[in-house]
């Protein structure tokens, strides 16, 4: 486990450590990963969207103003390239990805305290929040990041991050009433 | 039927909700070798910026009337590995010019119709094509083609007035490249930047 900060990291890869990014790749990697599958619905959708956000990271790596706080800025990074995906693929994407990769990839399902059919609802109904809300959402209560840190990474005020938020949720538990009284 | 619920009992709701969401998500193990792979191959490129799809290629207006000596300097930016990128600008003026391959342009006209031959030069190996873009050709890539002159240097001549103009290369149509040898403007609102350079007769 490398011991360096972020900004020292950073310093090395801007020097020449080209290999050292991939310390920063090691690190934020699983942090991300969550957050892409929930706004994009698979995991190899998701793969795909922190390809390309990390590698925009590399090349953007001497825009970073504060090396130290590498993490949350390449998470507006992701952030952007998921929310650019999602509005590049228009609300009519409703489906849950279910070719063989993206089956293979899945995580096992949770024996948790909602059983997985439930769980597959809620991603579901999730997936039919536009990108904004989703976002919200998932900052908010999957993510559980504090308003702060979500306007950060969103570019957003606080007080319209909550507006979002509160909207999420009214529409995600309509959504599953509907569903729970089908 | 949807009942009115208290913003306490919403936010129990979804965070009850959101639990099976906060399962952990695994990519696939050769996540990081593929990125690195890719990474190693973007270092290994001349040095360049990323144009966010979703970005118009900015246009910006703009002379001013300051006179400046002409930037006649030469840097090299040696990129990670071996590839060279050299960009360089001469501002050259009627016959006092030495390079045969521009010609001159005498300033019979008044003052403000006046133009100055500007060359630029950028060194890129591995483009298949190169423009320059800036506020003289409305930022079109397709206006202002460079020729490659000889292997991996690419050049043009065009008349610019004077004063100060922001320009940038191209290379293979989509990526945006500043001058290394340039100053360099800040970000735009796009976050995106350009390369400076000041036309006029020599004065300091």
């Amino acid at each position: 486990m490398d011991s360096r900060s972020d900004a020292q990291v950073v310093a090395a890869v801007l020097g020449g450590d080209v290999e050292a990014y991939a310390v920063l790749v090691a690190r934020y990697r699983d942090a991300y990963t969550r957050f892409a599958v929930r706004m994009l619905g698979s995991a190899y959708d998701a793969d795909e969207a922190l390809q390309t956000a990390f590698l925009r990271g590399f090349r953007a790596l001497s825009q970073c103003k504060d090396p130290s706080r590498f993490g949350a800025w390449l998470y507006r990074i992701v952030a952007n390239q998921c929310r650019e995906i999602v509005v590049r693929r228009g609300r009519r994407e409703r489906r849950f990805v279910s070719d063989e990769q993206s089956l293979e990839m899945q995580s096992t399902p949770h024996p948790a305290d909602v059983d997985t059919g439930m769980r597959e609802e809620i991603e579901r109904a999730l997936r039919q929040l536009d990108p904004q809300h989703r976002e919200a959402f998932v900052l908010k209560y999957v993510e559980e990041l504090s308003y702060e840190e979500m306007a950060e990474i969103t570019g957003a005020g606080v007080s319209a991050l909550k507006m979002r938020v509160k909207r999420a949720c009214e529409r995600l538990r309509n959504l599953l009433e509907e569903v729970q009284h089908a | 039927m949807r009942e009115h619920v208290s913003d306490d009992e919403l936010q129990r709701w979804s965070e009850r909700v959101a639990i099976p969401l906060r399962a952990q998500e695994r990519l696939a193990p050769d996540f990081e070798s593929r990125l690195m792979t890719a990474v190693r191959e973007n270092a290994s490129r001349p040095q360049s910026l990323d144009i966010p799809r979703s970005m118009d290629i900015p246009r910006r207006a703009g002379l001013r009337g300051r006179w400046f000596a002409p930037l006649a300097g030469v840097a090299v930016a040696a990129s990670l590995v071996g590839a060279v990128i050299v960009g360089y600008a001469i501002a050259l003026r009627g016959v006092h010019t030495a390079a045969r391959e521009v010609a001159s342009v005498a300033p019979a006209t008044p003052a403000h119709d006046t133009v100055y031959i500007t060359r630029f030069v950028l060194v890129a190996p591995r483009a298949a094509s190169v423009s320059v873009v800036g506020d003289f050709n409305a930022w079109d890539t397709t206006a202002t083609r460079l020729a490659n002159v000889r292997d991996g240097v690419w050049s043009v001549s065009l008349p610019l007035t004077p004063g100060r103009h922001e320009y940038a290369f191209v290379i293979d149509g989509r990526r945006w490249t500043v001058d290394p040898a340039a100053p360099a403007t800040h970000d735009d609102e796009f976050g995106v930047r350009s390369s400076v350079i000041t036309v006029g007769p020599s004065s300091t």
